[in-house]
């Protein structure tokens, strides 16, 4: 069941609205509320009248709809087909008697026709309260103004003028008639109904009088003359009122098209923002498109703490109602039930479920009928957006929070594991050392344990250093030119226990130029890969370091003979604390990320990848200045 | 027997250097502050001074010029200030070596003995340095690999000396450029890389591992013996 109460303003719309509730709510059915423009409303009682209609529907959380057709129950068909509408609700006049019941059949007979299936609810209504206005309101007012009437006037007398002229030559007078007939249409298509009206009497007035036999008379001889006289005013005055219709109803359904048109380009701009910032920036440029109205983006977070824009300027007691408009969902300030004496109107965004700010419009004149539509369609695209784009932080902060949790305990597992193995190592080694009495062997061994732990002590250290470095930002590259060979000498000599276990060569092509790098960042760089290497391959394998110029590209590759990556590893690999799926127990899970930042930071690239062969291969590519001074300088 | 001065607000710090330099011949004297370090370096007059730049009541350069000030004998620093700038500026400021921490007592042994074997140089006034097949004529600017001559530039020639007379010193890529070149020549560090590679293909038995010449990354050249 689905019902819809049709509005009609020269009923009591409201006493109707109101009976439709209490009707359907009884039932718990869903009611649209609907009514159908056929012209402009202009007269200020009715205009009223829907307003209060409208705030009611909006109380009740009736849908209120409007459309536009020339012919209501054309309108309401359509509707009811587009809806699935099983019950109308339409009201029935008391007070005049005769009027209604003739117009009564005609409703019948127009729901039968239209409304195929729909069952119909008649309600009665008090109309008496507004029984002047609809009784008044029957015409539509002239509404042109003076100009378009003093055109109409001037354009009949101009033609019927050269047509006196031409009076004599031509074959007869009938064809005059034509020629100002065909001026009267052309006015409708300019002109409103009144000056159409004044232009069709005055060329039929003109047509009897000048051409017309007897001339100069307003008396016509001949009956056909009068039956053409007839015609003639009819003909004019249809033409003229229809086109003007036409031409209303077009005007209507173009501004009906602009604001859908709008509102899609709205939606469009909106989804394509993601920043809340920018979207508030969005939202204000919009409202001045589309209303001509400047406005301002107030958010829950803004709320606390209102302060002053460049075009918004607030005082307590306006803050105050900002906060309570938002605080109660209620739309408040200029041009609403609520403080209208407020400089700015206030409208609070509310998203599917929760509250995301108000919006501050400087509205200059309250908004009509159809404005006030569009204007709540943009204000629920808007505020869902917002409440979209809050949602969405919450739960990337509430990821990260989790992530930073996560990264905090693994942090703390792997470097306690870290570090409290050699410092364990160290002081059980030395407690030995001290307390008891050994032959020199194992006293020697000892040592040398301590020496290994001490060793790895700084490794983590020395990682843990360059992590956090890294992290706070604090990596200034100072590039320098370099020999490689330095840069390899120097690492093989830190690395001499490591990589004595392994078969170990650095390949460096014969005149290589100095390069211009950051030599403490790339040795860490390499020393991190190569450690790494040993850390996973097999000893007695080969561990290749290599070096090749590409344009000014400097790559540093690392293969090992190792297990290799597994499948979707190469990533996660440079990830913090990753640990990789071969890996044995130790090491800090820190070694790929500090290469990952250095190489970074050096303003490059570090991957990783499965040799031909076996093992795995870890490539750096560092942009480099290449030295133009070649060896015989 | 050489007394040697430790400046180091750690304990345990000093305590190891104690055991081992006492273990290796060496008389010690210890200061925890700068204060102390300068008027103990001042009474005592030790043949060497181990320098901590994290001291509590200044600033470890600082005592290092104030030192210098007077105090001409070598000076080797030793901190967990590891940046290639904090090393560049003390060496700069009239530190003869640095070792930063943590450090191996071999290598620190190393450097002290290279300091003193300079300190003996500098006395000696020989103008003949033999390292190993390497001969060094100073007055007569030949150089002898092998029993063989060398053939250097000049400029070579002036850079090896430079390194040469510093045996075991650390000398920044700016004081080499300044006394080779002068002012004005200290940013130009590519010269002197070139340089360095030219006169180890000569000097050295393979370029790529040099013996005599030895790089400290981002700082500047060792000669070793």
């Amino acid at each position: 069941m689905k019902f819809l109460v049709n509005i009609s303003l020269t009923d009591n719309p409201v006493s109707l609205l109101t009976q439709a509730h209490e009707t359907v709510s009884r039932l718990s059915a869903p009611l649209i509320a609907l009514y159908v423009e056929t012209k402009k409303v202009t007269n200020t009682d009715q205009l009223k009248c829907l307003d209060e209609v409208v705030a009611l529907a909006k109380k009740w959380n009736i849908e209120f709809r409007i459309i536009s057709n020339y012919d209501i129950w054309r309108g309401i068909s359509d509707f009811i087909n587009k809806e699935d509408i099983t019950h109308i609700i339409v009201g029935k006049n008391n007070s005049q008697r005769l009027y209604s019941l003739f117009q009564f059949n005609r409703l019948l007979q127009k729901v039968n026709q239209h409304c195929n299936g729909c069952s119909i609810l008649i309600l009665n209504t008090d109309s008496s309260k507004l029984k002047k206005t609809h009784r008044s309101s029957r015409f539509s007012y002239p509404n042109s103004d003076i100009r378009e009437y003093i055109t109409a006037v001037a354009a009949v007398i101009i033609t019927a003028g050269v047509c006196f002229l031409l009076r004599d030559i031509a074959g007869g007078y009938r064809i005059f008639s034509f020629i100002l007939l065909f001026v009267v249409s052309i006015l409708a298509f300019f002109s409103g109904t009144g000056p159409v009206l004044v232009a069709s009497t005055l060329s039929a007035l003109i047509w009897n009088f000048f051409f017309i036999p007897p001339h100069y008379t307003l008396h016509i001889d001949r009956p056909e003359d009068v039956m053409m006289f007839i015609m003639f005013f009819i003909i004019a005055l249809l033409n003229g009122v229809l086109t003007t219709r036409l031409k209303n109803q077009e005007s209507r359904i173009r501004v009906r098209e602009e604001r859908t048109y709008a509102l899609y380009q709205l939606t469009r701009d909106l989804s394509a923002t993601m920043d809340i910032t920018e979207l508030k920036q969005l939202v204000t440029v919009s409202i001045s498109k589309y209303f001509n109205i400047k406005s301002l983006v107030l958010l829950s977070d803004d709320l606390k703490d209102i302060g002053d824009s460049e075009n918004f300027k607030f005082n307590n007691e306006e803050k105050k109602l900002i906060q309570d408009c938002y605080q109660q969902s209620v739309t408040g300030g200029r041009f609403t039930n609520l403080f209208p004496g407020h400089p700015y109107s206030y409208h609070p965004m509310m998203g599917n479920q929760m509250k995301t700010g108000v919006i501050i419009l400087q509205q200059t004149q309250a908004f009509t009928l159809g404005e006030e539509q569009f204007w709540e369609a943009c204000l629920s695209q808007i505020s869902a957006k917002f409440e979209r784009e809050i949602l969405r932080n919450m739960a990337r902060s509430a990821y990260l929070l989790n992530e930073s949790d996560k990264l905090y305990k693994t942090l703390f597992n792997s470097i306690s594991h870290e570090l409290r193995i050699p410092v364990t190592t160290i002081l059980g080694a030395s407690d030995t050392l001290i307390t008891e009495q050994y032959p020199d062997e194992i006293k020697t061994e000892l040592i040398r344990e301590i020496n290994t732990a001490s060793i790895r002590l700084n490794h983590v250290i020395e990682n843990l250093l360059n992590m956090s470095r890294l992290e706070s930002g604090h990596i200034a590259i100072k590039p320098d030119w370099c020999d490689l060979h330095d840069l390899v000498n120097r690492i093989t000599d830190v690395l001499k226990n490591e990589l004595s276990f392994f078969l170990f060569d650095a390949v460096i092509p014969d005149n290589f130029p100095l390069v211009k790098i950051d030599f403490g960042i790339v040795e860490q760089i390499i020393h991190n890969l190569l450690l790494n290497a040993t850390q996973y391959s097999p000893q007695g394998s080969k561990i290749t370091l290599s070096f090749v110029l590409e344009n000014e590209t400097l790559i540093i590759s690392v293969t090992d003979e190792g297990p290799g990556l597994k499948a979707g590893e190469e990533e996660l690999l440079f990830g913090k604390f990753y640990r990789g799926i071969t890996s044995r127990t130790g090491g800090t899970g820190l070694g790929l990320s500090i290469v990952k930042g250095f190489t970074e930071a050096h303003g490059g690239q570090a991957q990783a990848c499965n040799n031909e062969k076996a093992g795995s291969q870890f490539t750096v590519k560092i942009p480099v200045e290449i030295s133009l001074h070649n060896d015989k300088a | 027997m050489n007394n040697i001065l430790i400046i180091d607000d750690e304990a345990p710090i000093r305590r190891l250097l104690e055991i081992t330099l006492n273990a290796n011949g060496y008389k010690i004297s210890e200061a925890v502050t700068a204060k102390d370090g300068c008027s103990l370096a001042a009474s005592v007059n030790p043949a060497l001074i181990i320098l901590d730049l994290g001291l509590p009541d200044m600033d470890g350069i600082d005592v290092l010029r104030k030192l210098r000030e007077w105090y001409t004998q070598p000076i080797i620093i030793l901190s967990v200030r590891n940046t290639e700038e904090d090393i560049v500026k003390a060496l700069d400021s009239g530190a003869n070596d640095y070792l930063t921490k943590p450090f191996r007592t071999g290598e620190l042994l190393a450097r002290i003995r290279a300091c003193f074997r300079q300190v003996d140089h500098n006395l000696n006034q020989n103008p003949v340095y033999t390292f190993g097949i390497l001969t060094i004529d100073m007055d007569k600017h030949l150089v002898l690999l092998n029993n063989e001559i060398i053939k250097l530039t000049n400029t070579e020639f002036s850079l090896l000396a430079l390194l040469a007379r510093n045996e075991g010193r650390v000398l920044t890529h700016t004081y080499i450029l300044k006394e080779l070149w002068g002012v004005g020549y200290q940013e130009q560090s590519q010269y002197l890389r070139v340089f360095v590679a030219q006169l180890r293909k000569k000097i050295e038995k393979d370029p790529s591992k040099p013996e005599y010449i030895i790089t400290e990354s981002g700082i500047g050249y060792r000669f070793s013996k």
